[in-house]
């Protein structure tokens, strides 16, 4: 099979069921819209990592193949977003609401990450608050931003010192949740190297595990 | 330079080390002459969104002695908050009447929020669970007054220490002076493991405990705090435990006898009667060590120090 009608295999699957998913062994990976046109590839940097695209006709290994989605034409590609994380990243940043072309795979596997999510976005650049948001759930993923099937910046995700307004403070006793007030919270640290928030207000801390996005 | 003009107090922390001895200093000052009128051109407010009898009327009484006014509320039943009034335009409106605004509000955080949107000077008088820097401050000044110094004391403190804001402010700030720690609670009443590496950044010893008797003979101060029995998921753990943190007289027979006894009061049964009876009961005396501290940071924040 060639790569092109490869391509089209997943997507015609796709398109027929709107929403659907198409399963691998502990893979998900689905498309959220109707594919593009075309049907081009970048290739992803790190080679010992399982790609979603491979430009390289060398690597056209038959498991490899299996992955492939569309590549972009323009957009943004979120890569090495932890594959427990990769929903909770759809979610904040609204792509289940949003009316662009979005590919997305999870449970991938990566020689560095184990298992990672994959997330890519047409005709969609992102703000520095975005990326905060995103560096918070997500705080190994790497955004690849391509311009015309070329890679134009690609760059890891880091954290702000600071958070404001994007998320809610966990205390219900918080005075940012009884009055209209923008949070604010501080990046720190625990004692073993966890990130969490202190609430710049109340003074508590959480974890990522209590962060809940307006 | 130390300048505490026009400066809110929200949280200890925002003190350091030499700022809190200077308010110390000033209190000490009003120890000893205690009548002095010198706020009497200014108007305090004291707005108490949650009732707390104790400490309102130790902070009236401080603008009193100062010779100052007080406006405000005890509590927000009688207030415009009562109507629905955001805590912005509250203080927005009562910055207007007034110099300085004490406030108590059971919102962790208030005191923050409004010391950011006051253009008078806030004094947390207590935001929920959050920060009460007035406890905390007389505190100190009962230590320093009856050790004649903050510098490396033995505290031991005692019952409640997981949920108690006092004892995590008092560790904060003790910190800054070189204290050991002598944590006493019941195994579920721990000190919070944030609060420990407070001490731990600061380079400082703690031990922990879960009676009090190892600890008696070496402890400078003990700062009691009450064991509620709603803390405790199981209401027989706390049948079991209750008792251990409770002070009898004869307890204090190991103690030093420049030990003294701290509690931020209320008490209810976690000191017994017959402890007030003994030199090294001094809670009642630390209550009244409050008027003077709150006395010192009106002073100070009106420039008048
Ligand atoms: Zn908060």
């Amino acid at each position: 099979m060639s790569r092109l009608s490869r391509h089209s295999y997943i997507a015609n699957r796709n398109i027929n069921r709107g929403f659907s998913k198409t399963y691998f062994p502990n893979q998900i990976l689905f498309k959220l819209q109707p594919g593009p046109k075309r049907h081009e590839s970048y290739t992803e940097e790190e080679p010992t990592d399982q790609p979603l695209n491979i430009a390289n006709p060398k690597s056209m290994d038959k498991k490899r193949t299996e992955l492939k989605v569309s590549a972009l034409r323009n957009g943004t590609v979120i890569d090495h977003i932890p594959a427990d994380q990769s929903f909770q990243v759809v979610k904040m940043l609204n792509l289940d609401e949003s009316s662009r072309q979005i590919y997305f795979g999870t449970n991938l596997d990566s020689a560095k990450y184990g298992k990672k999510g994959i997330i890519k976005i047409t005709d969609k650049f992102f703000e520095s608050e975005e990326i905060s948001k995103i560096a918070l759930v997500a705080p190994s993923a790497t955004l690849i931003e391509i311009k015309d099937y070329d890679v134009t910046s690609k760059r890891k995700v880091h954290l702000p010192d600071s958070v404001e307004k994007i998320v809610k403070c966990f205390n219900p006793k918080c005075v940012t949740n009884n009055q209209e007030i923008d949070t604010k919270f501080y990046v720190t640290e625990d004692h073993k190297g966890n990130m969490k928030l202190a609430c710049h207000f109340c003074e508590k801390t959480m974890g990522k595990e209590s962060i809940d996005f307006f | 330079m130390i300048n505490l003009k026009n400066r809110s107090l929200v949280s200890i922390t925002d003190y350091n080390k030499e700022e809190i001895i200077r308010i110390l200093d000033i209190a000490e000052e009003f120890e000893l002459n205690q009548r002095q009128h010198i706020l009497n051109q200014h108007v305090i407010a004291s707005l108490f969104f949650e009732p707390s009898t104790r400490t309102r009327l130790s902070f009236e009484s401080a603008v009193q002695y100062l010779g100052g006014s007080v406006i405000g509320f005890a509590s927000a039943d009688t207030s415009s908050v009562r109507k629905g009034e955001s805590l912005k335009d509250t203080i927005l409106t009562v910055s207007n009447y007034s110099d300085l605004i004490v406030m108590r509000n059971p919102l962790d955080g208030s005191a923050r929020y409004a010391s950011e949107v006051s253009p008078v000077p806030i004094i947390n008088a207590g935001d929920g669970a959050n920060q009460h820097p007035t406890q905390c401050l007389l505190d100190l000044y009962s230590i320093r007054k009856t050790q004649g110094t903050l510098e490396n004391i033995h505290i031991a403190m005692v019952g409640d220490l997981k949920y108690g804001r006092t004892v995590h402010s008092l560790v904060q700030a003790l910190s800054l002076f070189g204290a050991t720690f002598h944590f006493i609670s019941p195994d579920s009443l721990k000190m919070p493991s944030s609060v420990k590496t407070w001490v731990k950044k600061a380079g400082l010893e703690y031990h922990q405990y879960t009676n009090m008797k190892d600890v008696m003979p070496m402890a400078d101060i003990f700062y009691m705090t009450r064991v509620q029995g709603e803390r405790f998921p199981d209401p027989l753990e706390y049948e079991k435990v209750k008792n251990l943190y409770i002070l009898e007289r004869s307890m204090l027979k190991d103690a030093k006898e420049s030990m003294k006894v701290l509690h931020p009061l209320p008490r209810v049964n976690e000191i017994t009667q017959d402890v007030d009876e003994d030199p090294r009961a001094y809670y009642f005396q630390q209550a009244k060590n409050g008027v003077y501290v709150r006395q010192a940071l009106l002073a100070a924040i009106l420039g008048l120090r």
